[in-house]
């Protein structure tokens, strides 16, 4: 604004100027015929000089105050910037200082030359012990002793580490898992050209051990006996049957059905319980489904059979794509065979199986008891039966159905069912390609 | 199977009876061992056809007795079924490391029978 006005004072000076020599030139020429103006002239030439001598003076002035003032205003942001990057960085050393992560600056070779707070915590050293160490002389890896060495070796190139898992031993001796991260810094200073990040991930490693545990251990003891009875019964009846009266090896039949229903349970509840856990494995390849459901459909025609029930399929269309086969064939097992427990004898169950560009759906639908409306809503919730089912058949675990909507859905599809009471139900599932 | 050897190692006497019997009607030699160190010394003496060993038992499991065996000239390609109630994956993922000729099942899933007709199965694929 200053400048500006200055400027336009500056122009008027000209301005003035202009017009007076041009006042006087024209004079000139009466003075020359008349030279007794000449005094005149020379009185008002000098009062107009005065006047442009005081306010050259004055644009002058003007202009050193515009400048200087500018300069004062430059000096006063620089220094203010000067205050807000100090500000910044007091910030940041305090944020670096105090924060929960560990964090430590190192030079390409490793050397600690910066540890925060939570870094000697997490190392359980104090400052002037754990600066100056080697950083990878603290990390380990219990399978692959080489990865350390190929930290070590990216650390020096100035390539950054990203999210890996090593063991961290403690001054106490302790060792722990940890998330180790080494990023770049671009600093001008020799011993913190890598910012280094250690997470602890001991409780989750060990959470994670116990569950694999758990659950191997698990099936392994539920499993045992089971599987022996299993043999034990099934060696009677086809080994033994000539010693056995036919009471008898009917009430073995029972047996070994009764004890296929727990083998099943068991099966269903170390799913659940991995998928619970989040211990269930999802691995995804081509997939015939069409011949799954022949497998599935094959595996309980003796039971269909047996209750004189009719199962029948059709399918349709290319059902052969990218998904976990096995749990397909779970989600299979667990409809049919509940659509056979619900329907009565002389009943069918059909299985249909179509397929479009994008999806494929596989529909098993009974004859059966159907569900009722009212309980409709719930029938997908864990440990649900619905009032008729439990009176058809006593027992039932009411986790299927929790299951294989679980199931469905950790496939990337849907489950859905449309029922009628005392006519039947369908289910159908739809998986995407 | 005529004349076939099938070791099998498995702690389980009424099981492995109960198999024994349903192998040898099958015509094959059937030897059996309770313990995982017993086995392996049976086996590398005896060099059988096949080999069943159950990977749950109390001093040695399965896993190591196989381990052991496929460190040896013969026992490298032994064909061998390991039996076990472990849940699949693990299971799975131990037996495949231990060598191409062998394969694992999950007790609960298979009878008697269809045992014996895997290792049919199995020694057909060795001719």
């Amino acid at each position: 604004m200053r400048l500006f006005a200055s400027l336009l004072a500056f122009f008027l000076l000209i301005a003035g100027v202009f017009l007076v020599y041009e006042n006087f030139a024209s004079r000139i020429e009466t003075i020359e015929r008349d030279p007794i103006y000449a005094q005149e002239t020379a009185q008002e030439l000098l009062q107009y000089l005065l006047l442009a001598a005081i306010g050259a003076v004055l644009l002058l002035a003007l202009l050193i105050y515009t400048v200087l003032s500018m300069q004062t205003s430059a000096r006063r942001l620089a220094y203010k910037i000067s205050r807000d990057i100090s500000f910044t960085k007091e910030q940041f050393r305090r944020f670096y200082e105090l924060s929960p992560v560990p964090y430590l600056l190192i030079d390409p070779k490793g050397v600690i030359t910066r540890p925060n707070k939570a870094s000697l915590r997490f190392f359980g050293e104090v400052e002037e012990e754990l600066r100056g160490q080697n950083i990878f002389e603290y990390l380990s890896h219990p399978e692959k002793p080489e990865k350390i060495t190929r930290y070590k070796d990216r650390t020096a190139r100035r390539i950054p580490v990203e999210q890996k898992e090593v063991q961290v031993t403690k001054r106490s001796g302790e060792v722990r898992w940890a998330l180790l991260s080494i990023e770049n810094l671009d600093s001008q200073e020799e011993g913190q050209t890598g910012l280094v990040t250690v997470v602890d991930i001991h409780e989750q490693k060990e959470l994670d051990r116990m569950k694999t545990e758990f659950l191997s251990l698990a099936s392994h003891q539920l499993r045992s006996p089971l599987s022996n009875l299993k043999w034990y019964i099934d060696f009677l009846l086809k080994r033994r049957s000539s010693e056995l009266s036919d009471e008898v090896q009917g009430y073995l039949q029972k047996m070994y059905r009764r004890n296929q229903d727990m083998i099943e349970l068991v099966n269903t509840l170390l799913n659940l319980s991995r998928l619970e856990m989040g211990r269930l494995q999802v691995s995804k390849e081509q997939t015939d489904v069409a011949a799954l459901v022949d497998s599935v459909v094959e595996e309980l025609e003796p039971e269909a059979h047996d209750k004189n029930i009719k199962l029948d399929q059709s399918l349709t269309g290319d059902l052969t794509f990218s998904t976990d086969g096995k749990l397909v064939r779970i989600i299979l097992q667990n409809l049919l065979s509940n659509a056979l427990r619900y329907t009565p004898a002389g009943g069918s169950v059909f299985v249909r199986g179509s397929a479009s560009s994008s999806l494929v759906r596989i529909e098993v639908q009974d004859t059966g008891a159907g569900i009722p409306p009212e309980e409709q809503s719930r029938i997908f919730s864990k440990l649900y039966r619905a009032s008729n089912a439990k009176e058809i058949e006593a027992n039932g675990n009411g986790i299927g159905l929790y299951m294989c909507k679980s199931l469905a859905e950790g496939l990337g599809g849907s489950i859905t069912f449309t029922s009628k009471l005392n006519e039947g139900t369908s289910f159908v599932v739809e998986l995407p390609r | 199977m005529n004349g076939k050897q099938i070791l099998i190692i498995d702690d389980d006497v009424a099981f492995t009876e109960m198999l024994a019997e349903i192998l040898k009607a099958e015509g094959a030699e059937v030897m059996v061992e309770h313990d995982g160190a017993a086995g392996i010394e049976q086996a590398l003496r005896v060099h059988p056809d096949m080999l069943l060993i159950d990977v749950m038992m109390p001093r040695m499991s399965g896993i190591s007795v196989l381990e052991q065996l496929r460190g040896d000239d013969w026992g490298k390609g032994v064909p061998a079924l390991l039996l076990t109630n472990m849940t699949q994956p693990e299971a799975m993922a131990a037996s495949m490391e231990k060598g191409p000729p062998t394969e694992y099942l999950l007790k609960t899933d298979w009878t008697l029978d269809q045992i014996s007709e895997k290792v049919k199965q199995l020694l057909a694929t060795q001719e």
